[in-house]
């Protein structure tokens, strides 16, 4: 197993005469909470698209864990995608027509395997949608999976997206991206569409996933507040690395961004 | 506001092309049935052999009606000979000429050709181009066209009068042989004339042989004038010269003609047409009644696609709707918009249409006749008149739908959660079962295919909720992480019901593989998507099942009944155009022979009162000699007597009998086929409707009022010595005699022979029936293809999420194939259901029976088109959504 959950090398990426990232190299280690930021058009979702196999670099190397993406196959990195990296989105991606359980199973399902009601009840229980909300996988450690009691977001999982709230899907989207195990959990903005409560909530689920069960995440996001979340906030501008910040709060982000041109 | 909207409809075209499709579709058939329509109701053709008449004098073709379509005489109503001297003697008038028709075949090429008198060849400025008129009742003068044909070579024109080498040269001197009826006669060719070019080709004979070989030498078809001052009559050839007195005369004279023949018709100009081709008007009264009944049916069809296919285009774009909404916008803003760009694109769609209509009414007319629904040469009449109409009705059905799918996207707030569909569609739906069914066994097969209609409404309305039960029915088992609350609400089919379904459902749920269970998942939860892509599915359904079995139980009941029915042991029919009605005597004649039975074919049109309105019905009649009519016909008789069949009775079917309300007994109102009318007692109720016709008369009765006075065949019930018939009947080439018993015939020889509707002038019909049936499902198989296309570019974004997260293209794809599966297995199941009343009723009406017949290769085509069309719908967009391009797409920001 390798320290780092996946590594850029001199990853060039053009499009016609557009360089949207240009030579960029970074490492994420396993179990860190790292925020990419940058102003629009610095070639942050370039960035995550590059890492996640969703676009190939023009030039330089991609390694999620120790498999090089360049050597995969479109169906490989699908596979791959579907395995070892968990996404979480801006406006959550949830099928309407499948119940919470169902959104949540639904990798499993696509890589062909039975989903494991244990496995279910395990994710759900750690993004806090059984049991009483806003409770943490700190706080629900030690129970049972299905020793659900009391009122409450128990009978969550038979419900619908559209019968949720915005919260409550962002967490059905992070137990869909837990459910298969990834080395890698990507967020794109998790906290765009949510007010400021409900994504604080989020954040600090992103952030419990990171310190009690080890997961890795890579967060693209606007927001300084968002950011200082992160062990370490990378910035990107014009396409280049454009420095780093480890334990970062949101006043030194929100003054930093301003230098990048960000008002 | 319009501005705006076709500003959004210009820069948002693809949004639109589902909605502008079906209007543009919708308007080009309604605009053809409207020129069918209008057509019906001018003069087709120009006269032929009439054209140089000023005036031609009649019968009346049709019954007055004061508020009703007029029904048509299909059979010649004839004129007293005696009232061509009456008009011949009045001033102004150069010449009165009696033209007939008699049905010929020429022996030798088996070629048709009909014979009138010399006389009328002034009628139709014809010319001698050689030879001489004929002198005698065995001389004969062909057209041009015929005599080529049939090689007798008139090109060398000699001039009449000409020496024998040249008329052996040109052929005139050839004898050739004519069959009338099943009578054959020797003729010499005496001439050939120049002239119109006609339909059929025509010969001339004397005007005292013409009239005679019409069987009623003192009455003529019509009576043809020519203007001018008797000085001015002289040979035929000049009849075009004399033109110019046309101007002057025809109106004055025409009052004058129509005051010494009361009760005829008098017509000049196009009109004369009507008088000279009997089929023509009977084929623009049958195009009528066809462009009514279709185009009626297919405005319901159009205003529900047409509707449907807006609903779907506007909900696709609630989000911006609520958008607009957010920023300020009024519901009553948003619902205008909503109408404004329904305008633009329905006006923009039924306009381009017009022409696609007009051009399809020209199909059409091909189509119809080359099934023979049509005379060749019938031509259409093109006007801006069906236009309005047919773009009215299509922009409302389209404001109609853009209405109904507007107030659902402005009044909802949140629109994550699916809106229940209403109770009152719920309701409205429900209520229209009993309805359907009420009409369906109302004991008329009108109503039992009208019932059709409103189990398809109640199919449409009640979609959503069918789709949700079918597909909880067809896919009884919930993935196993469902927890248990969810179970509960899943209905719990009983364990015969799994017996039942579960090849289907198998089918249906590809295995527990994931493309199967989001498919499943989805039908499920989006029932009412999956209802408003099924909804042309399902009204393809009904009807190409309702249309197609209907007529095949209709045409099987009669091949039945027929072969039933038809105890005759020898059946004699002529390839020529009928029977001489002389063939019975000689049949008779032969020693041994049992029973013999004529039977003459026609229609008879009956009056009665409904209520208070006057109604009219038309049936196909038979003609057969009454005595020992027991030994070769069995009528399935349910009442009365048929051998005390004779002048002044009638034997009516038990249909027809119900309908016009009358039992043993009573007087039946009728119209012979040449509109006579007569009141004949009924002494005998039949069953065999469908077989042998809902009216039988005398023979002779029937036989003097048809237009070719020819029977269909003669029934002879045993005969000892086929060698003896054979010799009577040696010298009528053209006639077949059957011998049933061996080898034995079968239902459809039976049928064949004798035939109800079905055959003849019904074959045309039939065809042209069939041939809107198609135009009516090939706009529904648009209407499908339309809507299941706009339904899946819909799910472009879904297919990117499903990538996202890990799906490939294949499993997508699988997914949409059970989807496709689900579409198509609920609309064949929900139409197949909703169809099943119609079917049943139509069959309790024509045969009493309530086993419908469905030939299974009718069924397997439905479903295969429906399937292929449903597959091809829907696999293609998909395909092109999820193809290489596809998964590049897949990228953050793009979601």
């Amino acid at each position: 197993m390798t320290t780092f959950a996946v590594r850029l090398d001199a990853v060039t990426r053009r499009y016609g005469p557009v360089t949207a990232l240009d030579t960029v190299t970074a490492a994420f280690r396993r179990g860190t909470f790292t925020a990419v930021m940058g102003p629009s058009g610095s070639g942050k979702s370039t960035f995550l698209n590059c890492a996640t196999g969703l676009d190939r670099p023009t030039s330089g190397r991609v390694l999620l864990g120790d498999t090089d993406l360049a050597a995969c196959s479109e169906a490989e990195t699908t596979a791959l995608r579907r395995d070892r990296i968990g996404f979480v989105f801006q406006s959550y991606n949830l099928l309407d027509a499948l119940t919470v359980a169902d959104n949540v199973t639904l990798p499993v399902r696509l890589a062909g395997r039975r989903p494991d009601p244990a496995r279910l009840a395990e994710v759900l229980t750690a993004v806090g949608l059984t049991g009483r909300p806003g409770h943490t996988p700190a706080a629900l450690s030690g129970r049972r999976p299905g020793d659900l009691s009391g009122r409450g977001s128990s009978d969550l999982s038979g419900r619908r997206p559209g019968e949720l709230s915005g919260g409550q899907r962002q967490r059905v989207a992070i137990a869909r991206a837990l459910i298969n195990h990834p080395d890698l959990i990507c967020a794109d903005e998790p906290t765009g569409a949510l007010d400021r409560r409900s994504g604080h909530r989020v954040l600090e689920l992103l952030r419990s996933l990171v310190d009690d069960l080890g997961q890795t995440v890579l967060m693209v996001t606007h927001d300084p507040v968002a950011a200082a979340f992160a062990d370490t906030v990378v910035f990107l501008a014009d396409g280049r690395l454009a420095g780093e910040m480890p334990r970062p709060t949101a006043e030194r982000v929100a003054e930093r961004m301003t230098v990048l041109g960000e008002p | 506001m319009i501005r705006l909207a076709w500003l959004t409809v210009r820069t948002r075209r693809g949004g639109f092309a589902a909605a502008f499709l079906a209007v543009l579709c919708g308007a080009a058939v309604l605009t053809a049935c409207g020129i069918l329509l209008e057509s019906s109701v001018r003069p087709a053709v120009p006269p032929e052999r009439y054209r140089a008449a000023d005036l031609v004098i009649g019968a009346p073709q049709s019954m007055d009606l004061a508020d009703d379509v007029d029904p048509r005489f299909p059979e010649r109503a004839t004129v007293p000979a005696s009232l061509i001297g009456d008009i011949a003697g009045l001033p102004g008038v150069r010449a009165a000429i009696g033209d007939v028709s008699v049905p010929m075949t020429v022996l030798r090429s088996g070629e048709a050709a009909t014979g009138h008198g010399w006389q009328s060849t002034a009628l139709g400025g014809y010319r001698l181009v050689s030879g001489r008129a004929p002198a005698t009742a065995d001389e004969v003068v062909l057209d041009a066209a015929l005599a080529a044909r049939s090689g007798v070579d008139g090109a060398a024109s000699a001039p009449a009068g000409a020496g024998g080498e040249s008329a052996a040269r040109s052929g005139t001197g050839t004898v050739i042989r004519l069959v009338t009826r099943s009578d054959v006669a020797e003729y010499r060719v005496t001439g050939i004339v120049g002239g119109p070019v006609t339909r059929q080709p025509a010969l001339f004979l004397t005007d005292e042989r013409a009239r005679e070989l019409t069987g009623r030498p003192d009455r003529v078809d019509t009576i043809g004038v020519l203007a001018g001052s008797a000085a001015q009559v002289s040979g035929a050839g000049e009849a075009e010269a004399a033109a110019g007195a046309r101007v002057s005369g025809p109106a004055g004279l025409s009052a004058e003609i129509a005051a010494v023949t009361p009760g005829l018709v008098v017509y000049s100009g196009d009109g004369r047409s009507d008088a000279e081709f009997l089929d023509v008007g009977t084929a623009r009264a049958f195009l009528g009644e066809l462009a009514l009944a279709f185009g009626g049916s297919m405005i319901l069809v159009i205003v529900i696609v047409v509707a449907s296919t807006v609903t779907l285009t506007v909900r696709q774009r609630l989000a911006e709707f609520t958008l607009l909404r957010a920023v300020g916008a009024t519901p009553g803003q948003v619902l205008r918009m909503i109408l404004a760009e329904t305008t633009v694109v329905g006006v923009l769609g039924a306009v381009c249409g017009v022409l696609p209509g007009i051009g399809l009414s020209m199909l059409l007319r091909q189509g119809f006749v080359w099934s023979g629904a049509l005379p060749e040469g019938f031509g259409l009449t093109v006007s801006p008149a069906p236009v309005p109409v047919a773009l009215g009705s299509c922009l409302v059905s389209a404001l109609l739908g853009g209405w109904v799918a507007a107030r659902g996207a402005v009044r909802g707030r949140a629109l994550e959660a699916p809106r229940r569909p209403g109770r009152i569609r719920l309701l409205a739906g429900l209520s229209l079962i009993p309805a359907g069914l009420a009409t369906a066994f109302a004991g008329s097969e009108e109503s039992a295919a009208f019932s059709a209609f409103l189990f398809l409404f109640a199919a449409g309305l009640l979609g959503p909720w069918l789709v949700n039960g079918l597909v909880t029915a067809l896919t009884p088992r919930r993935p196993a992480v469902t927890p248990p609350a969810a179970r509960l609400r899943a209905v719990d089919p009983p364990a015969a019901w799994l017996n039942v379904v579960a090849p289907l459902a198998a089918w249906l749920r590809p295995g527990r593989a994931v493309g199967g269970f989001l498919a499943v998942a989805n039908a499920r939860a989006e029932s009412r998507r999956i209802a408003a892509a099924a909804i042309p599915m399902i009204m393809g359904v009904i009807l190409a099942t309702g249309q197609l079995a209907g007529g095949a139980t209709a045409a099987a009941a009669a091949r039945q009944q027929a072969g039933e029915g038809l105890l005759a042991g020898v059946v004699v029919t002529s390839a020529s155009a009928g029977l001489s009605p002389e063939v019975a005597g000689l049949v008779r004649a032969v020693p041994g022979t049992g029973a013999v039975t004529a039977v003459v074919r026609s229609r008879v049109t009956a009056v009665f009162r409904d209520g208070d309105s006057p109604q009219i019905r038309s049936y196909e009649a038979r003609g057969l000699t009454g005595d020992r009519l027991p030994e070769t016909l069995d009528l399935g008789v349910a009442d009365g007597d048929v051998t005390a069949l004779r002048t002044g009775t009638v034997i009516l079917s038990r249909t027809a009998a119900d309908t016009l309300g009358l039992g043993l007994g009573d007087h039946a109102g009728l119209r012979l086929g040449d509109g006579t009318p007569i009141t004949p007692e009924v002494v005998a109720i039949h069953t065999r409707s469908l077989g042998f016709g809902d009216v039988i008369l005398p023979h002779d009765l029937v036989l003097d009022h048809t237009t070719d006075r020819a029977d269909h065949a003669v029934l002879i019930s045993t005969v000892q010595d086929a060698g003896l018939l054979r010799a009577a009947l040696a010298d009528l080439p053209t006639i077949r005699i059957d011998d049933r018993r061996s080898p034995p015939a079968t239902d459809a020889d039976a049928a064949a022979v004798i035939a109800g509707a079905g055959d003849e002038g019904g074959g045309g019909d039939f065809g042209a029936g069939l041939l809107l049936t198609m135009v009516l499902l090939g706009y529904l198989a648009i209407a499908v293809v339309n809507t299941l296309v706009t339904a899946t570019v819909a799910r472009a974004r879904e297919f990117t999420l499903l990538r996202l997260i890990g799906a490939s293209r294949h499993q997508i794809l699988a997914m949409m194939r059970g989807e496709t599966r689900i579409v198509v297995g609920a609309a064949v199941v929900i139409g197949a259901v909703a169809v099943t009343p119609a079917l049943i009723g139509t069959s309790l009406a024509l045969t009493g029976s309530p086993l419908p017949v469905v030939p299974p290769l009718l069924c397997l085509g439905i479903v295969l088109t429906a399937a292929l069309l449903g597959r091809a719908a829907v696999m293609i967009p998909a395909r092109i959504l999820t193809a290489r391009g596809g998964a590049a797409q897949a990228r953050f920001n793009v979601v």
